[in-house]
């Protein structure tokens, strides 16, 4: 089954609840979406996803996720300067662990490859 | 110093010493390096294949001190974090099939553990595996629940005997936070972490 891309605004998930907006990604994720957020999580967020995603693994079509988030590459060196970075102008990438392989370097440039 | 000073600073202050950070990146072998050193017993199982800790294993009662501060130490073993889980990994180490599969599913369980316990933590060491780059998000997203927390923690990069580590991009990678690389095999730069789990320690209310 191929996979889809979907481009998620910011505005899109902005007011729904901790649990509904881990949910939403995750639904997308486990229907083969690869999700591009316009927006970033918070780390609560992030491992609430992470956890909630082990309790869906089913070991046969979900195997589990690849999270990435264009802010923790940019981070790296903005915090040198500035402390914690700011979670604007950022996004989140969210996608079944056999789509893609993600790959960030140390200049916080993200390659994504994306599996036959 | 004053005699009060002297005798906060003599108190044995129980700390609950957790071990996070992704899957094979030497938790198991850093929790028993300490235990060792401490107590004179090991933690934990050691394993090449991934997710061989998949309970949160506990070494109480571990007398620490360094830099005059003494610790009544819980060691907290946790299963390696990671964003997904396949039993084809496990095949791959010569595993069976129905073997792979249980294995899978208790790391799955392992790792909901994991991130539950987060809250019992006084003091959290994030090992990171100093050949593997380090911009895993897992990392980050440990890292970033600790802070929301306000749990003190040491980011530990491991393997720094091993020739293809790369500890500087690791201290590039973290050089906000507090940073002690080691070899948890080989006890390189342990007296280093030893003395800033003193440190944080004493920060803990």
């Amino acid at each position: 089954m191929p996979f889809s891309v979907d481009f998620v605004p910011a505005t899109e998930i902005q007011d729904l609840s901790y649990h509904d907006k881990i949910n939403y990604i995750l639904t997308r994720v486990i229907q083969r979406s690869i999700v591009v957020l316009e927006t970033s999580l918070t780390p609560e967020e992030e491992i609430g996803l992470i956890e909630k995603t082990m309790k869906q693994i089913n070991f046969k079509d979900f195997n589990g996720i690849r999270l990435v988030s264009f802010d923790s590459g940019e981070s790296l060196r903005r915090t040198k300067l500035f402390g914690r970075s700011s979670n604007t102008r950022t996004f989140t990438i969210v996608a079944p662990n056999d789509a893609v392989s993600i790959l960030k370097d140390a200049r916080g440039i993200l390659s994504i490859k994306f599996n036959r | 110093m004053s005699w009060k000073q002297w005798l906060k600073s003599n108190r044995t202050k129980k700390i609950n010493l957790g071990f996070y950070g992704e899957v094979n990146a030497g938790k198991t072998t850093l929790a028993n390096k300490i235990g060792m050193d401490w107590a004179s017993q090991e933690v934990g199982e050691v394993s090449e294949i991934p997710h061989e800790t998949r309970e949160i294993q506990k070494l109480e009662k571990v007398k620490f001190v360094a830099e005059g501060t003494n610790l009544d130490l819980t060691l907290i073993d946790m299963p390696g974090v990671a964003t997904s889980v396949n039993p084809k990994d496990f095949i791959k180490f010569g595993l069976s099939p129905n073997e792979a599969l249980q294995r899978a599913k208790e790391a799955t369980r392992g790792i909901v553990e994991a991130i539950k316990y987060l809250e019992n933590v006084d003091v959290a060491l994030v090992v990171v595996d100093a050949t593997r780059h380090p911009f895993d998000q897992v990392n980050f997203t440990i890292i970033g629940n600790l802070e929301a927390q306000n749990k003190p923690f040491i980011i530990v990069p491991n393997k720094v005997d091993l020739p293809d580590s790369d500890v500087g991009l690791v201290k590039d990678a973290f050089s906000n936070y507090h940073v002690a690389p080691i070899s948890a095999l080989h006890g390189e730069g342990i007296y280093n972490l030893y003395n800033m789990i003193a440190s944080l320690a004493r920060k803990v209310r």
